[in-house]
């Protein structure tokens, strides 16, 4: 059961990391796009890709946090205690990020706008530095099994600090791969290239730093190492053969595909390390998966809650993604009324707008259910084809 | 339980900067719970301004749900951040808590979760929706973050009532051997927390946009847009004010039961005695109490109906167990306790003058324009017109589908040719939240 659990939490760290870690990205992005007059095409798509799904996507940080310790909360405990420094770090950045992103929508002087921006792209970078730390901290045993006071040691070991720049470089990786896919949709061929350059380069950097980080494991933690290359091998090669992949695709042109192969790529990174490690959840600590201060109704009502979610929350997801996809979602400033600039506007503000107007303005019966309503959301989805 | 209690105590005492600590955890707390508020009831509220635009062809519920849309945007957003701010200091604050009772407490946030993503992923079609999603899908779509902030709340809640009244798991040499999650998730203090946190949240959100148009309204907008909006925010809150303070007063009592030190902290009660004073206001220091209104025997009657009840005082237990700074704890509650009832009688004060004379309260300088008030319901016994209509200009089954005198079920539907009608109600909207114009 405790394996099971453990499956769920990779899985999670997994979703989060391929949807986060794409909006991370998106933010990184955003960072180096330049001055304002030069950066405001591809800003203007990162947040029109980003804005209506960032949120669902960082629920998957709440949900991976909370399994961690109510499913091994002494190893939650630990990492806690000896990480807190790049933890608190991680935390100052989600704040700023999240603040920063959603005033700037509502900030309409443009000096504010700039700063609430900055606060955006500036921890989209620290947050997954310092996460990746966090990370390569526990890869390499730096947290020990009853952790009593915080360690700096713990996570400027070369292996962390180079964990902490290939998730920086993963998810500018991710995210350029997503926004090529999403421009090419828009038919935006000059943002494509500019994307698609940026894919490359994050794609070489990702490559390269994984390869540092692989060399640094070998020479530091042998043991591990030899996990990595033995029972994990097949998920490293995975991961470097999707990287490979991608690479080629972008130079090549197709971009069909290449947003699963680089989520592939990134999970497979997520699994090698999850698979090189189990059953150990501290390594050089004798903290396994089932020894982590759980019971078995624990496990088993997290085991429900998961299905659960998979019941939920994956048609869910599915019905945002495809909105979204379909760009049903945003397509101007959010929800404004017609009438916020001028009052003469008559129409209804449904009606004003490329909505189909018939059926916005016949009252429906009341009494129809929450699930026929979610099917007619669907079902429009469906019908309207992709531009 | 009062094992397990102590149990909990000492693991929680385990860090050696608890006063630090506790204050990084109520400041995190104080501002989150105000954004989960309107993050619980924020959502219905909205729902209710679209589904009052949607069924009447109301333009200005439309445009107000509209508006407030944008507010619960970021409201909704701040509150996740702050939400996993407070889930990361589970950890980083208190990891001798979590350490050694993570497995139990983490179970009702586990359930929480699910709710969490089921509301930021609607939160994402509702908001982002308006533009392309039809009418009443987009509607429904806004259903489920309503459902799943109330479900939410009451899995987060159901830890607090965990910790107050632990149960649930049994603990044998600093282990946990075995947990009940049915136990954990409904504690004995769950029946009377949860309803109290909900209620609370639909009173904060609904008489906090109240208040906004309220402003409004003083400030001489007496327009239908503010009129609407008040009343949006102000009628479902002032109606669940009675319940909440029914609750309330059923969870005061029961805390004298579950947890009487926490209690005569609340109350003043320095000696376990019978006919205990109730205090209003004031602030103890060594024994005494300065600037505050003494009620004989009231708290007593409000314990156990008697003046003769013995109600529990803190020199029950050693000093070291005694809460720290008890006026402190007496003034929030006096607040709390305070500001509920006089929320109270502002709703029934709007109820009988809306009963008497069919409008709402004025303020003091609306004695100039009679006639101008609102009026909440053409002929007794209808159905208030929720954002009412100025008595003047109103033509029922014209501008707004209301129902029509006598014909009860009758909803009328040939609005569209004759919306211009609107514009002059909105010519002098001044929206409070609007981003400035250009």
């Amino acid at each position: 059961m405790g394996d099971a659990v453990g499956a769920i939490l990779l899985a999670g760290i997994t979703l989060y990391a391929v949807l986060g870690g794409a909006d991370f990205g998106g933010g990184l992005w955003d960072l180096l796009a330049g001055t304002t007059a030069r950066g405001r095409a591809p800003r203007e798509l990162i947040d029109e890709s980003i804005t209506p799904i960032w949120e669902g996507n960082h629920v998957w940080l709440i949900f991976d946090l909370v399994i961690f310790w109510t499913a091994f909360p002494h190893a939650f405990a630990s990492v806690m205690t000896a990480l807190a420094l790049p933890i608190w770090l991680a935390v100052g950045g989600i704040v700023l990020r999240g603040t920063g992103f959603a005033f700037r929508k509502e900030i309409t002087r443009l000096s504010l706008q700039r700063t609430a921006g900055a606060a955006f792209a500036l921890s989209s970078l620290l947050t997954p530095f310092f996460m990746g730390t966090v990370v390569g901290a526990i890869a390499t045993g730096a947290v020990p099994a009853d952790a009593s006071h915080a360690s700096l040691a713990a996570w400027t070991s070369p292996t962390a600090l180079l964990a902490g720049f290939v998730f920086v470089a993963a998810c500018g990786f991710l995210a350029a791969v997503y926004l090529v896919v999403e421009a090419g949709r828009r038919g935006d061929r000059p943002m494509r290239v500019y994307f698609t350059r940026r894919a490359q380069g994050a794609a070489v950097a990702a490559g390269a730093l994984s390869l540092a980080a692989l060399f640094e494991v070998q020479n530091s933690d042998p043991a591990f190492f030899n996990r990595l290359t033995g029972r994990a091998l097949p998920l490293v090669v995975l991961a470097g053969v999707c990287g490979l992949a991608d690479l080629a695709l972008l130079t090549a042109g197709p971009t069909k595909g290449i947003r699963a192969i680089a989520a592939l790529g990134v999970a497979a990174v997520i699994w090698g390390w999850g698979v090189a490690q189990y059953p150990v959840l501290l390594p050089r600590t004798a903290v396994t998966l089932t020894n982590a201060g759980a019971t078995q109704a624990t496990f088993v009502a997290l085991v429900v809650v998961a299905i659960a979610a998979v019941i939920l929350v994956v048609p869910s997801f599915a019905l945002l993604y495809a909105l979204q996809g379909r760009q049903m979602l945003g397509g101007g400033e959010q929800g404004t009324p017609p009438a916020a600039g001028s009052h003469r506007s008559t129409g209804l503000p449904s009606a004003a707008h490329a909505g189909p107007p018939a059926p916005s303005h016949r009252p429906g019966s009341a009494t129809r259910g929450v699930a026929l309503g979610l099917v007619a959301i669907a079902a429009i989805a469906r019908r309207r084809s992709p531009r | 339980m009062h094992a397990n209690g102590m149990m909990l105590l000492a693991a929680a005492q385990e860090s050696t900067q608890d006063v630090p600590a506790r204050a990084q955890m109520a400041t995190t707390l104080g501002f989150h719970i105000i954004l989960a508020c309107f993050g619980i009831a924020f959502p219905s509220i909205v729902l209710l301004a679209e589904f009052i635009g949607l069924r009447r062809g109301n333009q200005t519920a439309m445009r107000l749900a509209r508006r407030w849309s944008q507010v619960m945007g970021v409201l909704v957003a701040v509150g996740a951040v702050t939400g996993t701010v407070l889930s990361f200091e589970m950890g980083l604050l208190w990891p001798g808590l979590m350490r050694q009772y993570g497995s139990v407490l983490g179970v009702p946030f586990g359930v929480e979760g699910l709710f969490f993503f089921l509301e930021a992923i609607f939160a994402g079609i509702y908001l982002w929706g308006w533009r392309r999603l039809p009418g009443w899908a987009h509607w429904w779509s806004g259903m489920p973050i309503a459902v799943s902030g109330i479900f939410g709340a009451i899995s987060v809640i159901a830890v607090n009532a965990w910790m107050n009244t632990p149960g649930g798991f049994t603990e044998k040499n600093g282990q946990i051997t075995s947990v009940d999650v049915w136990q954990v998730f409904f504690p004995r203090s769950a029946i009377y927390e949860m309803p109290h946190m909900v209620l609370a949240a639909y009173m904060v959100a609904g008489f906090g946009v109240a208040s906004v148009y309220a402003v409004g309204i003083l400030r001489g907008r007496r327009d239908r847009y503010h009129y609407t909006g008040f009343a949006l925010g102000f009628i479902p809150a002032a109606i669940l004010t009675p319940f909440q303070i029914f609750v309330g007063d059923t969870a005061a009592r029961a805390i004298a039961h579950d947890q009487p030190v926490k209690f005569a902290a609340m109350e003043y009660v320095p000696q376990t005695s019978r006919q205990v004073p109730e205090w209003l206001a004031g602030v103890y220091v060594n024994g005494h109490v300065y600037a505050g209104i003494k009620i004989p025997y009231l708290d007593s009657l409000l314990v156990g109906f008697g003046p003769g009840t013995k109600v529990i005082g803190w020199d029950s237990v050693s000093p070291a167990d005694r809460p720290p700074v008890v006026w402190l704890i007496h003034l929030s509650f006096d607040v709390m306790v305070g500001l509920g009832s006089l929320l109270l009688l502002v709703g029934l004060w709007a109820a009988w003058t809306g009963w008497r004379r069919r409008r709402w309260p004025r303020g003091q300088r609306a004695g100039r324009d009679r006639g101008h008030g609102v009026r909440l319901g053409g002929h007794r016994g209808g159905p208030p017109a929720v954002g009412g209509v100025r008595a003047a200009d109103h033509r029922p089954g014209r501008h707004d589908q209301r129902r029509r005198p006598g014909q009860p079920g009758h909803r009328h539907r040939g609005v569209r040719g004759d919306r211009r009608g609107h514009d002059r109600d909105l010519a002098d909207v001044v929206p409070p939240l609007a981003p400035r114009r250009p």
